[in-house]
């Protein structure tokens, strides 16, 4: 409890150490109930995922605990729930009008060249929403990579991702100076690739005139 | 085949994509198909049987679940419903405003604001809870549900201000034109012609920001400790709390009732997000 304590306060402030130790507790409490449980049945040695592989007779691998597939489980789970970008991909096709496709269709535009001409463009800059929002989220990814080594970022670190490794330092060992800093170092890498993002937008989103 | 005519193999054609489609929709959906069948399995029974289809049909999960907490499930369920409306209510009016403003206002220092309103994107949660919680509790609004609300009606949510900008930057500039020719000030324009043609962006902003304050269980947890404000989130987890056992099948079954009014949402908004101005719209 005294490390807790190393939290600068001041005065006006006596709440902060309580609240970074409670956050502690509760995103510990809701991992260790998660990670002893579910996660381990769907993705463990004899889990789920594994029982329905035997049925196709492929013989599975723990595929969390194994350092070799434990990033990439992540990803694969990562790339399956992708709902919000889809929806946000329809709303953008139907911000397409009609006519667009009517006028090709009627100067003999096949579906393919269609979707090339007026979708691909059209769509560009919902494409440029959805690029730029995932690439700040992915390096932002923290919950499933802490739920399955348990916040340590196992096995043999293959899954210490950098918010884990902030996690650790500014509530595990309580370094909240270094895990600031670290935060800070995250935001600058993540804008310079954002502008970059933007820059090469110039080239390639299209805005309708 | 020799007696396969055109019309068959057309036919063949499309039963093979059906397949493949329905296919690939059950695995996306599995996770959630796993949750309903095991909301009806016996606990024992859960994270043995891999089967979707459960050996036995076990509704008690249900009438144990509403009431295994110290107010009746309906009672967190409503606590949720006011949090999420007052959001996407707060969220619709005050990004589409935002938006507006930074597609189509010509004013100094928009790209710093611009840029400066992505930066708030890229910290992460973790990060920003602390100082978040320090300002809410010297505002005294710890256990309301102001630190929930209020910062919706603010544009705080970068993402749905970046979205509608997308969107709106499509739209073509010739409408905004002809509207002050004929003499619209921005608010008119604004309401008159970039909100109605933005129905498809507004609809998923709504959408988005009702699943997610629905489900948000982080901030709800920090900012909400009376139980008298538990929303269904948190009232969900203290299903695992504590030494005991975990009711896993009750848990189940009230994250199924949970989900419902998301499902709801989307069916009454699906038309909003099918229908836009493809068919409404300029020609």
């Amino acid at each position: 409890m005294s490390m807790v304590d190393r939290w600068p306060t001041s005065p006006r402030l006596k709440i902060s150490p309580t609240v970074v130790r409670w956050c502690r507790d509760e995103v510990q409490n809701l991992v260790t109930n998660l990670d002893a449980t579910s996660w381990r049945q769907l993705f463990g040695q004899d889990g789920l995922i594994n029982q329905l592989l035997a049925m196709i007779g492929v013989e599975g691998v723990s595929w969390v605990a194994h350092p070799d597939f434990a990033l990439g489980t992540l990803v694969l789970l990562n790339a399956w729930t992708f709902g919000a970008p889809m929806v946000i991909f329809l709303a953008g096709l139907r911000q397409i009008p009609v006519s667009y496709y009517e006028a090709a269709e009627v100067d003999g535009a096949g579906t393919v060249s269609r979707f090339l001409h007026i979708t691909l463009p059209m769509l560009t800059p919902i494409i440029f929403f959805n690029l730029v929002l995932q690439l700040i989220g992915a390096f932002q990814s923290f919950t499933q990579a802490f739920v399955v080594s348990g916040g340590r970022g196992g096995p043999s670190d293959a899954t210490l991702l950098y918010t884990l490794y902030l996690y650790e330092r500014g509530f595990g060992s309580f370094d909240m100076g270094y895990a600031s800093a670290m935060a800070w170092v995250l935001l600058a890498v993540i804008a310079v690739l954002t502008g970059i993002n933007f820059l090469f937008a110039r080239r390639w989103v299209f805005y309708g005139n | 085949m020799a007696t396969e005519s055109a019309a068959p193999r057309g036919r063949s054609r499309r039963l093979t994509k059906h397949a493949l489609l329905i296919g690939f929709g059950l695995v996306m959906l599995y996770p959630l198909l796993w949750m309903v069948s095991s909301s009806v399995k016996p606990d024992a029974t859960i994270f043995r049987d891999p089967s979707i289809w459960p050996s036995e049909l076990d509704l008690g999960n249900y009438v144990d679940g509403w009431t295994a907490l110290e107010h009746p499930f309906h009672f967190y369920l409503l606590n949720s419903a006011v949090i999420a409306i007052l959001a996407v209510a707060g969220n619709l009016i005050s990004c589409s405003l935002a938006a507006y403003a930074f597609a189509r206002l010509e004013f100094r220092g928009r790209k710093i604001f611009f840029a400066l309103m992505l930066a708030t994107l890229m910290l992460p949660i973790h990060v920003l809870i602390v100082p978040q919680y320090v300002l809410f509790s010297q505002l005294d609004w710890i256990n309301t549900n102001l630190p929930l609300v209020v910062p919706k009606f603010l544009a705080h949510d970068a993402f749905f201000i970046f979205l509608m900008v997308q969107f709106i930057r499509g739209l073509p500039r010739e409408l905004d034109e002809a509207a002050r020719i004929d003499g619209c000030g921005h608010i008119r324009i604004y309401w008159r012609i970039i909100m109605p043609l933005s129905v498809p962006a507004l609809a998923t902003s709504a959408l988005f920001t009702f699943i997610w304050t629905w489900n948000d269980f982080f901030s709800q947890l920090i900012f909400l400790t009376d139980p008298e404000l538990w929303t269904m989130p948190v009232a969900l987890r203290s299903f695992m709390d504590g030494q005991g056992e975990t009711a896993w099948g009750q848990l189940f079954a009230m994250s199924i009732v949970g989900l419902a009014p998301i499902f709801g949402f989307f069916l009454a908004g699906q038309r909003y997000l099918t229908q836009g101005i493809s068919t409404t719209g300029f020609r």
